[in-house]
């Protein structure tokens, strides 16, 4: 591993002295485990979890145009979005093909400017004045942040004569500022993550009223955050977007409200094992540029009557033609765990391949996510895995594959 | 943790010599690389193995490994136990989280094996490069 192109959070201290097993993931050296994966996988579905998720990239868009030239770029509908709602979507090329999924949460009205964080009153002036603009922080991948912005600044110099559909511009060029960098993104989830952010935590919303997927802003353990109801884990849970500078002191505080109520930190291992138990797709295994959302099940985030934007044409047709594969999960019928490019058979054929596979916590399973043709992606459909050389059976479950805890 | 009455192969695997027999199983740095081990696929009684090939598989939630025969012989007792709890092998590595028994073909092989210090000494230096 070459050290100087690996990058730190600004916790790795913490994680030092919590013994973190450490993982290198899209160039960060992150904790992959603390105590063991089954343990910390099982504390966020019974009690709650802690994770430093600083690697993820964080843009905003801002500006007159930010909305139109959003809702052009991506599959979703953004201009649906009241302040501080937020929403998932895709980032699609000319050809349908998932260039990153993402959020985009438009950011909250504030009564309180001056008690912002920095990541954003220093970067975005105006924004942090009345929201009288639609602005957005749009939370990508940390394998894809510097491809997404130059698929975003290709998109802003197409000349409009080659692109027929996109949005004629008022006369502004939307600003799109990367504030990855300024940003420590955590993530507590689990059942008892209100109670334990709610001890260290005011916000202009009370907690407890602030619906899944909204955000709000205010203040957690004294520290200025944009406090969002999203998460990657099926549970209920926070994610907290604060200066990169006071994440010590807040990782700090949470652990210390956390830790009686039974939180423990979690690291990427186990983040991994709780998305997949939820069918959540993981950008670069489930999903990437040769990939629609349509196979992948994402069709629920193309809005297509909101007018022309990138990669419509395509899934248009896609969508009229019906897809030839879909992404499903499976759960294993023996003890076998199957592992990504594992083969998918059928009848002695080879289907598809597994996108994601692994141990299943919850079920104590293997369970995996997969393309197959969509004549057997119907629930209940048995193909089989190989598994290094041999077939075990499985079967096409229906997802989650176990139950979600989102506040509705 | 480096229990003296053991041997240790470079692979992370230890073979405690009861007479003829041996009992081997994986050293507890070799469970803390691993993590969690959720699955073990095991060799059958009356199976031969090869001292430096693969004989049985460890599943952890992250990984797939190989466990390599430190010593050659045939398997005379296998831990039934894992695979209602594959979790010994994290929890007990020397003890109730041994994986085979077998009868050996060749004792001698054992001299090859690192004493307890040596093993020691190669972890620590492995640890110091990763």
């Amino acid at each position: 591993m070459n050290q100087q192109q690996t990058r730190q959070t600004p916790l790795a201290s913490r994680h030092e002295l919590l013994g973190a097993r450490w993982t290198n993931f899209a160039g960060w050296r992150m904790p992959l485990q603390y105590t063991g994966i089954l343990e910390e996988h099982r504390a966020v579905r019974q009690t709650a979890g802690l994770f430093d998720l600083s690697h993820m990239g964080e843009i905003l868009f801002t500006g007159e145009s930010a909305l139109p030239f959003l809702a052009w770029s991506v599959t979703n509908d953004p201009a649906r979005l009241e302040p501080g709602q937020a929403q998932y979507s895709c980032l699609c090329l000319w050809d349908g093909g998932i260039v990153d999924d993402l959020v985009i949460y438009r950011l909250p009205r504030s009564e309180n400017p001056d008690s912002l964080p920095r990541w954003l009153k220093e970067t975005a002036g105006r924004a942090a004045q009345g929201h009288h603009q639609a602005e957005f922080l749009v939370v990508v991948n940390a394998s894809n942040r510097e491809k997404d912005l130059s698929w975003w600044k290709r998109l802003l110099s197409e000349p409009e004569m080659a692109v027929p559909d996109k949005p004629e511009e008022l006369g502004y060029q939307p600003n799109l500022t990367d504030v990855s960098d300024g940003i420590a993104l955590l993530a507590v989830q689990g059942p008892r993550a209100e109670a334990i952010l709610g001890s260290v935590t005011s916000l202009e919303t009370p907690i407890a009223e602030l619906p899944y997927y909204w955000c709000d802003w205010g203040k957690v353990g004294g520290v200025p955050a944009l406090v969002a109801r999203t998460g990657y884990t099926g549970e209920d849970g926070f994610e907290l977007y604060i200066d990169a500078r006071a994440a010590e002191a807040v990782w700090d505080a949470l652990l210390a409200a956390g830790k009686p109520r039974g939180m423990v930190p979690v690291g990427l291992g186990a983040r991994d094992t709780l998305r997949m138990e939820m069918k959540y797709a993981l950008y670069g295994n489930d999903i990437d540029e040769t990939t629609t959302p349509l196979e992948a099940g994402l069709g629920w985030v193309v809005k297509f009557n909101k007018g022309p934007f990138v990669g419509r044409t395509t899934l248009v047709s896609q969508k009229v033609e019906g897809v030839r594969r879909q992404l499903v999960a499976l759960v294993m019928e023996d003890r076998a765990i199957p592992r990504h490019g594992c083969p998918i058979v059928k009848n002695g054929e080879y289907v598809g391949g597994v996108t994601s596979g692994g141990f299943s916590p919850t079920l104590e399973k293997g369970i995996a996510l997969g393309y197959v043709p969509t004549t057997l992606a119907p629930v209940g459909t048995e193909v089989q895995v190989d598994i290094r050389g041999q077939l075990h059976p499985a079967r096409v479950a229906r997802a989650p594959l176990v139950p979600a805890h989102i506040k509705r | 943790m480096y229990p003296e009455d053991l041997r240790y192969s470079s692979e992370h695997e230890w073979v405690r010599v009861e007479g003829n027999k041996a009992r081997i199983g994986v050293t507890d740095y070799a469970q803390g690389e691993l993590g969690d081990v959720v699955f073990v696929d095991l060799p059958s009684a009356g199976d031969t193995i090869t001292a430096g090939q693969a004989f049985a598989v460890i599943e952890s939630v992250k990984s797939v490994s190989d466990v390599y025969a430190p010593v050659s012989g045939t398997v005379v007792a296998v831990n039934d136990r894992l695979s209602d709890s594959p979790e010994l092998i994290n929890q007990s590595p020397y003890e109730d989280g041994w994986i085979v028994e077998v009868e050996l073909s060749d004792p001698s092989e054992v001299n090859s094996l690192m004493t307890a210090a040596e093993y020691r000494a190669s972890v620590e230096d492995e640890q110091a490069e990763g």
